[in-house]
């Protein structure tokens, strides 16, 4: 059992201040990932939760009670570190054990939890090494071990995948949901790569800056995203992003931008009297006839396989727009093409509060 | 002639290797010659040692002086105690060196691992200035002490006593060697103390169980710069002890030379005597002062 309340945060290093009123509730069994650029505070909000950086104001409490000035050692929590941690005078297997043996669990039960995580982990044939004769990978997996062996009520992952090669890293991500599963414990999750924040979130919350831009369920925050810095910086490749103003052609209330472009005017009509920003997927960018109403004219200029998908960057007007597509040979550089953005996954946001209006 | 560029590179090569090892041959002489002259001149009797022109060994190695200073040429010792010396036993002047120097580096890493953890990893206001202050103390000229010093001790009865050389010793081997440590303590990495306090240590178990075992090349390394500076020590030994109830190697050695009389065979073979245990030690320990002890404990 643990909620974690964070309420009035904040934090200053001298005259830097890094958070300013910050403000996150998490459920207890709850998987919430941070992701954010780099320099933006997870690894700082993260050591904040586990009681090694102090807290200049505001208070951090698990299950209602402030815990804001506690010790680490009091607060019954695991933590991966980004730069890993370990002790270089102790081998795999004591690195894994230390915890527990603080702890004051028996030999018996000790061996048993370091051999599972060790199983699990894939280094049940390094236990008798030190740190220094591993591999980056494998050091952050005994940094990983070093946690999942206890059985706390918070986990604190920061990066806990970054060093790890995309087949290991698939699997790791895998064990950590299932032991998320089997744990009954909270986890909060630090990562910058966002796909595995998408997988592995329960809730996802976007950081930037020292600030929560946004906090949601991942389809959530990829379907609706808040403002424009959720919308640029989840997904890949990025949101196609076009300043626009309202207008009116044929008759029908649109969206103009500089060079000519017209979009659809939102549904929700407020806010709409300023300047816009229109934003759009590549993946919901769709190429169409030349006579669908709407069709934006544009010239192919770049085509990119993925693998997955084809990439087609287009120039329209002044924007070069990316349009991603089923893999497909695609041979027309230079050729003209009509598309659209799907009307009904296409973004609005105030050009000046950078909010969503629509 | 033009030479291949594979010959003219093989020429530079020894031309560079002839140069360093010039080089090295420089700075060996340098610090092994007066060992060396310590050690062929203190197996020559008093006439080999003054011939001209000098010998660079000693065509008839003798023990003689050695067999004094242990008490063992009774007929040397007269005859040098006739020109006005007192040639007195090495033996527990060895003996009290030893107990001195152990003491003091003892003494010494025990108040200072401490003091050095809070200067490296505690932040109070007064950091800065004391490890100043302890800097400045080193400057102080010991003769200036000399006298204030001597009236304490005689003040509080232990003039003639290994307790009161410790004491003394240990006002000058602290102050650097929490420098030193201190210094040291800062290179281990604060996230594996900070790991272990989320894996349960408070500070001071963190600090034991983690910096500890990780400084110990820092801190052998101290503990024999501690050993070494009281066991070479001589200006207070000479002022604060009177018998060989304390009195150290160093005092001994210097009692060979008197004002109408010297024996340097004496003052030499008590030298390489008294170079011995702190050689000895250093081979000892020496396994200890390992670097890259923290490796591979962070990322990069
Ligand atoms: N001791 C410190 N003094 C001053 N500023 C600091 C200190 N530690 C961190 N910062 C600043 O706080 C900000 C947040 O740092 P933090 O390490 O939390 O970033 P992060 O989001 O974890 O980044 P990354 O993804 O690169 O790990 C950065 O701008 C950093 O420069
Ligand atoms: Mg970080």
């Amino acid at each position: 059992m643990a909620t974690i309340e964070i309420s009035d945060l904040h934090k200053r290093y001298g005259a830097v201040e890094i958070f300013r009123n910050l403000n996150l509730h998490v459920q207890d069994k709850e998987f919430v990932v941070l992701v954010g650029p780099s320099g933006c505070g997870k690894s700082t909000l993260l050591r904040m939760l586990a009681g090694l950086e102090d807290v200049t104001d505001g208070t951090i409490s698990f299950d209602g009670t402030d815990v804001t000035d506690l010790k680490p050692k009091h607060r019954d929590v695991a933590m991966v570190f980004q730069n890993y941690a370990l002790y270089p005078h102790m081998s795999v297997a004591k690195n894994m054990a230390f915890g527990l043996r603080m702890r004051g669990v028996t030999n018996a039960e000790i061996e048993q939890r370091v051999a599972a995580a060790a199983g699990v982990l894939g280094l049940t044939e390094y236990l008798e090494r030190h740190p220094r004769e591993l591999s980056g990978g494998q050091r952050q997996r005994v940094a990983m071990g070093r946690a999942i062996v206890r059985t706390p009520q918070v986990f604190l992952f920061d990066e806990p995948l970054s060093n790890l090669d995309a087949l290991l890293r698939v699997d790791m991500r895998a064990e950590v949901k299932s032991l998320h599963q089997r744990l009954n414990a909270t986890f909060v999750y630090v990562t910058h790569d966002q796909v595995e924040a998408m997988t592995m979130a329960d809730r996802m919350v976007v950081m930037n800056n020292g600030t929560i831009e946004q906090v949601g369920a991942p389809l959530q925050v990829y379907d609706k995203p808040a403002n424009v810095f959720v919308a640029s910086f989840i997904g890949s490749p990025a949101m196609n992003m076009i300043r626009a103003k309202p207008s009116v052609a044929n008759g029908q209330k649109v969206i103009r931008s500089d060079d000519g472009l017209t979009f659809p005017h939102p549904k929700n009509n407020t806010g709409c009297e300023g300047g816009l920003i229109v934003g759009f997927r590549p993946r919901d960018l769709n190429v169409v006839d030349k006579d669908t109403s709407g069709a934006i004219e544009a010239k192919v200029e770049i085509v990119e396989h993925t693998g997955v998908e084809t990439l087609v960057y287009v120039r329209a007007g002044s924007h070069k727009l990316c349009m991603s597509i089923d893999k497909q040979e695609w041979s027309g550089l230079g050729e003209s093409v009509c598309v659209l953005p799907d009307p009904a996954n296409t973004h609005y946001f105030d050009e000046t509060t950078k909010q969503r209006v629509g | 002639m033009r030479l291949s560029r594979k010959t003219r590179l093989a020429l530079r090569k020894a031309g560079r290797n002839a140069v360093l090892l010039c080089l090295a041959a420089i700075a060996m002489i340098y610090l092994i010659g007066p060992v060396y002259w310590m050690v062929s001149t203190s197996l020559m009797t008093e006439k080999e040692m003054f011939q001209v022109p000098p010998h660079w060994y000693p065509h008839d190695p003798s023990f003689h002086a050695y067999r004094a200073i242990f008490g063992f040429n009774p007929e040397l010792v007269a005859e040098v105690n006739a020109r006005g010396l007192q040639v007195q036993n090495i033996m527990p002047a060895l003996w009290n060196s030893i107990k001195t120097s152990v003491f003091v580096a003892f003494a010494t890493i025990l108040i200072a691992i401490p003091a050095a953890y809070s200067f490296a990893r505690l932040r109070f206001r007064l950091s800065l200035p004391l490890l100043m202050a302890y800097m400045m103390l080193r400057t102080v000229p010991s003769i200036v002490l000399v006298v204030p010093v001597f009236m304490v001790l005689r003040t509080i009865g232990l003039i003639d006593t290994t307790a009161s050389l410790v004491l003394v010793y240990c006002t000058f081997t602290v102050p650097f060697s929490i420098w030193l440590l201190q210094s040291y303590f800062k290179t281990i990495p604060i996230e594996l103390e900070e790991a272990a306090w989320v894996d349960g240590c408070g500070q001071l178990t963190a600090a034991i169980r983690i910096m500890l075992p990780l400084a110990v090349p820092g801190i052998v390394a101290t503990f024999i710069l501690a050993f070494m500076a009281s066991w070479s020590e001589f200006l207070y030994a000479v002022t604060f002890t009177k018998t060989l109830n304390s009195q150290t190697v160093t005092v001994i050695a210097s009692s060979f030379i008197g004002i109408e009389a010297a024996r340097f065979d004496l003052v030499l073979a008590a030298g390489v005597l008294s170079s011995l245990p702190p050689f000895i030690l250093a081979l000892i320990v020496q396994r200890y002062i390992v670097a890259g002890f923290a490796a591979g404990s962070l990322k990069g």
